[in-house]
């Protein structure tokens, strides 16, 4: 749920990394952490377990510059992909303001993609959210990899409402910028003046 | 016109009093968003997400036993003089989380006890905690951001 403090001119919007275990999910927000630089630079949380898998969440702030006199603050969030942590991603999609989906593009992966989109959607619809109405970005992950499925097969069956989509090697920081601020342009331009 | 935040910093001041020193308050959305304090000062952002987090999670987890959230509904995480102690506080017909965050202070059950009250204080307020209270009709915020927007917005954090 975006928050817009009119009284400080101020933006909140919460951004989740969505997609199967392994994905790059957290890959995606630890290069952004490494990346960014400055004196608004914030702490990123991780709730691991103790084989470095996400167990509930990781976390990261991103404290913007103004637009149009708004000073503008993102949440970034990833759910846990693994399968049985079906709870905690219910959880981390509260009051979520858009999407990215982290698809990893290898074939064997494909069902796990799928699996995980669905999810996705169950989710979303059991807490009332209009997943047409949530902004949704697409990232094809792991495009190094030898094993990986054609993009427009990705698009086909993973995309169809044919949102914007980016194809990325989030440990080399390709694609990583790409994807966050097109879905930020998506969430602001999705704002409403009576949030 | 006093904001909110300088509201309930009087409030904390006020009912805290000699605790003030000893003791953090925190006040967050359901969906993590910081609301008090709203200096973004980085632990305080990560403390806004965790207190958000451990209260859903720890809700959902209730539901085992038919144990329902509600106004009455408290979680402390603490040791004989520290911890952490959230309470939901409903206003602006809005549920937050309020958190008060106490290190090495002699009587814990005063802590928890103040909070409960100030939270009350709090609620009776009825302040809009920074909500839009521009009586608007729903439109979009923002109409047509360009590209050099959003990466004038990211160069901010060197991206």
């Amino acid at each position: 749920m975006s928050f817009v403090n009119f009284q400080s001119k101020e933006i909140n919007c919460k951004i989740v990394y969505y997609g199967p275990g392994l994905g790059g999910k957290t890959t995606n927000i630890q290069y952004i952490y490494q990346k960014s630089s400055g004196e608004n630079k914030s702490k990123m949380i991780s709730l691991n377990t103790e084989n470095e898998r996400t167990l509930f969440f990781d976390f990261l702030p991103l404290d913007l510059g103004e637009i149009r006199g708004f000073k503008t603050r993102f949440h970034l969030y990833t759910v846990p992909g693994q399968v049985f942590y079906e709870a905690s991603r219910k959880l981390v999609l509260r009051g979520v303001d858009g999407l990215i989906f982290v698809a990893d593009s290898q074939v064997e992966r494909h069902e796990a993609n799928q699996e995980s989109l669905n999810g996705l959607y169950k989710n979303l619809d059991e807490q009332g959210y209009d997943i047409k109405k949530i902004p949704v970005v697409f990232q094809w992950n792991k495009r190094d990899l030898p094993n990986v499925m054609p993009v427009q097969e990705l698009e086909r069956q993973l995309n169809k409402q044919k949102m914007q989509s980016f194809e990325a090697v989030a440990k080399d920081g390709i694609g990583v910028f790409e994807t966050l601020k097109a879905i930020s342009k998506a969430v602001l331009m999705n704002l409403r003046s009576n949030v | 016109m006093k904001n909110d935040n300088n509201i309930i910093a009087n409030e904390f001041r006020t009912i805290f009093k000699d605790l003030e020193s000893t003791c953090s308050l925190f006040i967050v959305q359901e969906d993590g968003t910081l609301f008090f304090p709203r200096k973004p000062h980085p632990t305080a952002l990560a403390v806004g997400a965790l207190v958000s987090g451990v209260w859903l999670a720890s809700n959902e987890l209730a539901k085992q036993i038919n144990l329902h959230e509600s106004l009455a509904s408290r979680l402390s995480f603490d040791s004989s003089d520290s911890g952490i102690h959230i309470l939901p506080l409903k206003t602006n017909s809005r549920i937050y989380f309020m958190a008060i965050i106490y290190s090495r202070v002699v009587n814990p059950g005063l802590v928890k006890n103040q909070a409960r009250i100030l939270r009350d204080r709090i609620a009776g307020l009825d302040l809009f905690l920074g909500m839009n209270t521009e009586k608007k009709a729903s439109s979009v915020l923002f109409e047509n951001i360009s590209d050099d927007e959003v990466n004038k917005l990211f160069s901010n954090i060197g991206i």
